[in-house]
């Protein structure tokens, strides 16, 4: 990933996503309370590719 | 003494608590997180329960209701701006006690219902917390790497026969190498049990290569969790497995607050979700 901020020894988003989204213990909030963990994946996992394939695109044209 | 209420952001907004994680009372712990910054660069605090803590950061209502966290997720600026206030506040308590991490944006209405869950959950976090206490998580993840067998440029096939044949040895090429990176996969993950090296693992779904800055296809994405005196006898034996095998690429990540260790096995918890996290046999 090409990520912003300082590159001394930051952690890539991707591996650090894997944890945060699939990790982590899921106790029930008051306000996030509808959104599903699987839910949250295919949301955040949609963002990065868009991402992706919007940076690909800057690339090519 | 900590006040609860002493680093809170004078404010008029309605506040909500996001919580980042649990841990043990403890006062290291508590000087520390008093220093740190959370989401949106806000302070940090300690919210005491009977037994456990909560490390949490009042955050405007407004900001966190669930449309509003939807579209934090959304936006990768934003994703990645989340994650990594939260990872910040995570990573740095985890290099001085045992912290059990909550799932990215996790919010309640007020201390109070916060306090419920901690207590009615008590035992278990108590559990998991002596569990985890002295260990790190380590990723390892394993690459399928090709040995180059495509002719360089200018040296065009003569045929399609040649053509076909190249590209037959090329995918050939590419399958054994996959096979190879699941064979270390599966070589890393006996290795390291049969000599005790680490307490549990837990295998990820591999990284699209979209998402990969790295040349070759994931095809392994583990994460160890390591007795911290393991530490060096871990890296060197995982990486005296790689450097015996040929057409992959290992990378070893960490250490990581233990995210990938904090909810039981999937098929031991209600909430499994068996296309995120996989155990291994």
């Amino acid at each position: 990933m090409t990520a912003g901020g300082p590159p001394h020894a930051e952690v890539a988003l991707v591996d650090l996503l894997d944890r945060l989204l699939a990790g982590g213990v899921v106790i029930t909030g008051d306000l996030s309370l509808c959104i599903a963990d699987v839910e949250l994946v295919r949301i955040s996992l949609r963002a990065l590719l868009t991402s992706v394939e919007a940076a690909t695109e800057g690339i090519l044209t | 003494m900590i006040s609860e209420h002493d680093t809170a952001p004078p404010t008029d907004l309605p506040d909500a608590v996001y919580a980042y994680a649990v841990l043990l009372l403890n006062e290291a712990a508590e000087r520390s997180a008093r220093e740190l910054r959370g989401v949106d660069g806000l302070p940090v605090r300690i919210l005491r329960g009977t037994g456990t803590a909560a490390v949490v950061s009042d955050v405007p209502a407004e900001a966190f209701t669930e449309e509003a966290i939807a579209q934090r997720l959304d936006d990768i600026t934003d994703l990645e701006r989340l994650a990594r206030d939260h990872h910040q506040v995570i990573a740095a308590l985890a290099s001085r006690t045992a912290v059990l991490p909550l799932r990215l944006a996790t919010v309640y209405l007020d201390d109070d219902s916060l306090l419920r869950r901690l207590h009615a959950d008590d035992g278990h976090f108590r559990a998991t917390l002596n569990r985890l206490e002295g260990h790190d998580e380590w990723g390892v993840k394993i690459y399928a790497r090709p040995q180059a067998t495509t002719p360089p440029p200018g040296d065009r096939p003569r045929s399609g026969r040649d053509y076909l044949r190249a590209r037959r040895t090329s995918r050939d090429g590419h399958d054994l190498a996959l096979q190879a990176a699941a064979d270390l996969g599966a070589r890393v993950d006996r290795t390291l049990a049969e000599a005790n090296l680490v307490t549990d693992v837990r295998h990820h779904r591999p990284q699209p290569a979209a998402l990969s800055a790295e040349p070759g296809e994931n095809v392994v994405n583990a994460a160890y969790l390591v007795p911290r005196e393991h530490t060096r006898s871990f890296q060197d034996r995982v990486e005296l497995l790689a450097a015996g095998t040929v057409g992959v690429r290992l990378e070893i990540t960490g250490p990581w607050a233990p995210y990938s260790f904090a909810s039981p096995p999937p098929e031991q918890s209600e909430r499994a979700d068996p296309a995120i996290a996989q155990v291994t046999p």
